[in-house]
């Protein structure tokens, strides 16, 4: 073998290897669950309510969210003032915030001693009753995806330009004809994009319809997988509900990419939008309440700590110290395992011909539900956790969950250099230490400090899989806070989520506003 | 001295790059040039070692360097977007390459502060590539390449990222520079008047094969091969009806001032180029068209007789 091909295939073995580490459960439960007899599964009823749920409330999420995110995405496209940078990082925040904390948010914002219950029943007498309902469903998950919604279309939106609209003009096209022939395909793939995501996230959400829904009426397919796995100890039923979860999503996001693919429009040249000089009063209002939908459940997260402070001392002694130690091993050991993999990986496809579909295939753990990643570990790691391995399994969990997001971190400021950078390091140092410690280290140091960080960040916060796999066993932050809320100690979960939340808040604040390298043209 | 011997490289599936012998010179610049995607830059790569062969051997000063490594073969090379260390400065640039050699920490500071004086960097020496100057960028990427004191330097499309007056300030440095330092210089470019300006040696490449070589003026004169006449879009190609091709220069060719109003040829456009204007023609008994070299402009559509003093002309030698 020539030592070319020697190296490439070393390359190959070790990127392969990495996905076997991190990934088999999955391909031990897909041997598995070719064996299993569906049949009980497709006559029994709950699936088949739980299915209807989790597309209507998926389908009614992604509408309202596209209804009031639109709008906001397309004044951000057109706003150039000086808060742009802030607002984006505010939105980024929310990309990246744990669920556990947005329930607390919503707690803390609509539950029957909240404080704006309690001014509104100070003038009306009556209190809102949104938490347990399924409009608290549809309420989070809007919540939570509106600033993707904007934040994505607007960055794609903006992007687009004039170009071909001004072409058109020229051309004489009627301003309807440049409006549904150029201008609409134009929006309409970031829009479906955004839509294909949010549909998903609506569609695998496990935490706020299990905690917010309050009835057994309000399962999605991931809480009844969860309860058949974890309360009712059927793995089996459990298996086959996973299998018929993702069969449905797969065939699902199938036929919404050949979709994109069919009608994706790439404008010739990408330029800047004129940024619009006046914004109408209506938009002002909606401006001014969509700020507010955003921002309330923080303040009343913190307003509500502050007031019940003096309740939470004698509890957080005894119920943090462990589960702090728990999450803060686990977040550190995965951070360090996804990020080392993340770079390993980036390093190793470079320059291989298959490179782009490595991209593909770590994007793919990005699609399948954290919540099923916990059962597949939970199968293959049955007797390891009852034989008291657990914390070692989450941690391979939670490295297996936040990998794509390390090596998506990673990869992409590696793309943002020129390619020549390494092409002359090698010519310019034949010793690869050298290599290493003087250009591949410091180039991607920045990046692969953001990389452990948000993958820390997103361990300390993971309660999906975490619960699936370790729930009753070992208790981590949101476990805690999860525990805390059924057992009705409000003030101390709020703290807990508070303190968590601040810490997430300054460590996406400070990635997304680091840089990383870019080659200088 | 320089040689490629039997080199034979798969760029794609239905592109190579087949070189049977290619001789450079010990000492001034050569130029390989050809149309974009012509296979130049692979050849400059092969040569540094940045793409593999697939067979043939490369010689540089009589030693076999196609099995080394890109950083033994003492090679410089510029790279066509410079790829400079964005995290690094000026002079850590400039005084990467000594890294892997055995050098002290004091020789290495002088060999680089020596470079920076040469290129005339030492005001910038302690800043970042990215706020320089496109000029001042392009100056540290030479540095950097000579820092090693290669035995050959080569620069790919080194004018390419450049506005026109820096062009021709960066071209005099590089001629300078391969004056001062005595070693051999390979460069790529696209660009026929480059090419022609700065070179003692022309290469001219096209769809991976080697069409002609030589001096730049006998290339851009007296072509021996047609892809190398056709390269160099002034010259004007008459076959004759025995298969010979004659190449002129537009101002060879003359309009006869007699016949303007009446005859062969029709005038379908005028550009003025370089203090003169440069007439395109179409005839009008067959599918003929040439550009002809006038005082004045001439208006679209005007018939004209123009003489070809094919006696004069240079015949392109039948292959």
């Amino acid at each position: 073998m020539a030592p070319g091909n020697a190296i490439t295939f070393v390359k190959r073995a070790s990127v392969l290897g990495i996905i076997i580490v991190l990934f088999h459960p999955i391909i031990l439960f897909v041997i598995r669950a070719g064996g299993l007899d569906l049949t009980d599964i497709l006559i029994s009823s709950a699936f088949w309510k739980a299915l209807w749920f989790t597309l209507y409330q998926a389908t009614l999420s992604l509408l309202l969210s596209l209804l009031i995110g639109l709008p906001g995405a397309l004044w951000l496209s057109q706003y150039r003032g000086k808060l742009k940078p802030y607002i984006h990082a505010f939105l980024t925040i929310f990309l990246m915030l744990p669920v556990i904390f947005v329930i607390l948010g919503f707690i803390s914002l609509f539950g029957e001693e909240s404080l704006i219950n309690k001014f509104i029943f100070l003038i009306s007498g009556e209190k809102l009753h949104i938490l347990y309902s399924f409009p608290a469903i549809l309420i989070a998950h809007i919540f939570y995806n509106v600033p993707l919604v904007i934040k994505i279309v607007s960055r794609a939106w903006e992007e687009t330009g004039k170009t071909e609209e001004q072409a058109a003009l020229l051309l004489g096209a009627s301003r309807l004809k440049i409006f549904t022939s150029i201008t609409l395909p134009k929006l309409l793939p970031p829009t479906i994009a955004v839509s294909l995501i949010v549909f998903a996230f609506c569609y695998m959400s496990f935490a706020i319809p299990l905690i917010l829904g309050g009835s057994p009426s309000f399962s999605t397919l991931e809480v009844l997988i969860y309860e058949k796995a974890r309360l009712e100890l059927n793995l089996k039923f459990a298996m086959g509900l996973a299998l018929l979860e993702l069969l449905v999503s797969l065939l699902f996001f199938w036929t919404c990419t050949r979709f994109i693919h069919k009608y994706t429009f790439i404008p010739s040249h990408p330029s800047k939008v004129v940024a619009r000089s006046k914004v109408s009063v209506s938009f002002k209002i909606y401006l001014f309440f969509i700020s507010l939908f955003l921002i309330l459940p923080f303040i009343t997260l913190i307003a509500e700590t502050i007031l019940g402070l003096s309740s939470t001392g004698s509890i957080l002694k005894t119920t943090l110290i462990h589960p702090l130690s728990v999450s803060l091993l686990v977040a550190l050991s995965s951070g360090i395992v996804a990020t080392s993999l993340g770079l390993l990986s980036s390093l190793l496809i470079r320059n291989l011909p298959e490179e782009r579909m490595y991209d593909l295939i770590f994007f793919i753990p990005m699609g399948i539900s954290s919540l099923f990643l916990g059962i597949c570990y939970l199968i293959s790691y049955q007797k390891f956790i009852l034989h008291g391995w657990g914390i070692m399994v989450l941690i391979v969990l939670h490295s297996a969950i936040n990998f794509p997001f390390a090596y998506r971190i990673i990869r992409g400021s590696i793309a943002k250099l020129s390619p020549q950078i390494w092409q002359a390091a090698e010519h310019f140092a034949p010793k690869s230490g050298i290599r290493l410690r003087y250009v591949t280290f410091p180039l991607l140091k920045t990046s692969v400090i953001n990389a452990f960080l948000i993958t820390m960040a997103l361990s300390l916060g993971e309660f999906n899989a975490t619960m699936m796999v370790a729930g009753g066993r070992l208790k981590t932050i949101p476990i805690i806070i999860y525990e805390l809320l059924g057992s009705y100690r409000l003030e101390s979960a709020l703290f807990i989520g508070l303190v968590y939340t601040l810490i997430a808040f300054f460590i996406f604040y400070f990635v997304e506003r680091r840089g990383s390298y870019v080659t200088p043209s | 001295m320089l040689l490629l011997r039997d080199i034979i490289v798969h760029v794609s599936e239905h592109f190579q790059v087949a070189i049977p012998s290619l001789l450079f010179g010990q000492k001034g610049i050569t130029t390989i040039v050809g149309p974009s995607g012509s296979g130049k830059t692979t050849i400059l790569k092969i040569i540094a070692g940045l793409r593999p062969i697939d067979s043939g051997r490369i010689l540089l000063f009589d030693k076999e360097i196609h099995k080394m490594k890109p950083g033994e073969r003492e090679i410089g090379f510029v790279f066509q977007d410079l790829a400079l260390f964005p995290h690094m400065t000026v002079e850590e640039n400039i005084g990467f390459g000594l890294l892997s050699k055995e050098l002290s920490k004091g020789q290495r500071q002088e060999r680089v502060s020596n470079l920076i004086a040469l290129v005339g960097l030492t005001h910038v020496k302690k800043k970042l590539p990215g706020t320089l100057s496109g000029g001042e960028q392009q100056r540290v990427a030479i540095a950097r390449a000579l820092a090693p004191l290669p035995k050959l330097l080569l620069l790919d499309e080194p004018f390419s990222a450049i506005d026109q007056p820096l062009r021709v300030q960066i071209r005099g440095e590089i001629q300078q520079l391969a004056q001062e330092i005595g070693i051999p210089i390979i460069l790529v470019t696209h660009d026929q008047e480059e090419a022609t300006a700065i070179s003692q040696h022309l290469v001219y490449f096209d769809e991976g094969e080697l069409i002609e070589e030589g001096r730049p003026e006998d290339l851009y004169l007296h072509p021996r091969k047609v892809r190398t006449a056709k390269f160099f879009t002034d010259n004007v190609l008459i076959p004759t009806e025995s298969g010979e091709i004659y190449c002129f220069k537009p101002w060879e060719l003359r309009i006869e001032e007699s016949a303007k109003g009446r005859g062969k040829w029709k005038v379908v456009g005028s550009l003025f180029y370089r203090g003169k204007y440069l007439i395109s023609v179409n005839s009008l008994d067959d599918d003929k068209s040439l550009q002809v070299e006038s005082e004045s402009r001439l208006t679209d559509g005007t018939l004209l007789n123009i003489k070809i003093p094919l006696e004069s002309g240079w015949k392109i030698p039948l292959s």
